[in-house]
């Protein structure tokens, strides 16, 4: 297939998600807080899932211990 | 008749806004759309609101501005840009974060007030592409 056909004149920034005229993707400068966003964006499933990984984790043997020492003013290492 | 380029204007770019009833507003009762991309025609204003609800599931933040009109008896061209980022899934596609711009065409014919028939061409592929659900090969 040509690439006539699976070309576009606008295409997504791969850092921040923009969309940038293929002609000045030379001249794109990213938005920080866009790219930030688009970082959290892709990061979503973790940050929503980091409650319950980290009770799961506080329930465990380590966690517990951890807390045991933190309770105490004692480092874990 | 109220002015048939501000009429459509309306049409194609409130919806975006938010302002979904300007479809019941607008849009005649056997309004008929043929959206190429589209596998039956649209039918009526709840097909249309339909329609318009999918992409906004896609691209909560999407837009559409309308760069041209041509207008002539009872129909009106208009070349319109759509803007907007896939936070929600859309053809299958899951969410991406990606930003994007596509282009399109529409022929909208008129009944008085009210839009009755419309064609309906963009750029269907361009939007894959830009999602990176159809590969586009490295330029030579």
């Amino acid at each position: 297939m040509s690439t006539f056909f699976t070309s576009s004149s606008y295409m997504p920034c791969s850092a921040c998600g923009a969309s940038v005229p293929t002609a000045e993707r030379e001249k794109h400068v990213c938005d920080p807080e866009r790219v930030l966003d688009y970082r959290m964006f892709h990061l979503r499933g973790e940050l929503a899932s980091f409650d319950d990984v980290l009770a799961e984790y506080l329930d465990s043997p380590h966690g517990r211990f951890a807390q045991w020492l933190a309770a105490d003013g004692r480092p874990l290492s | 008749m109220a002015d048939s380029k501000k009429i459509v204007r309306r049409l194609i770019e409130e919806p975006w806004k938010g302002n979904l009833d300007v479809i019941d507003e607008l849009v005649a009762p056997g309004y008929i759309g043929q959206a190429a991309a589209e596998l039956e025609p649209i039918r009526g204003p709840q097909g249309l609101r339909t329609f318009v609800e999918t992409y906004l599931t896609g691209f909560p933040d999407g837009s559409i501005i309308v760069d041209d009109q041509i207008a002539e008896g009872d129909k009106v061209a208009t070349r319109w840009t759509g803007r907007g980022t896939q936070t929600g899934e859309i053809a299958g596609i899951a969410p991406t974060g990606k930003e994007v711009t596509v282009i399109g065409l529409t022929i909208s014919r008129l009944e008085g007030d009210l839009v009755i028939e419309e064609w309906i061409t963009w750029d269907t592929l361009g939007m894959l592409v830009q999602l990176g659900a159809v590969q586009a090969p490295a330029r030579a």
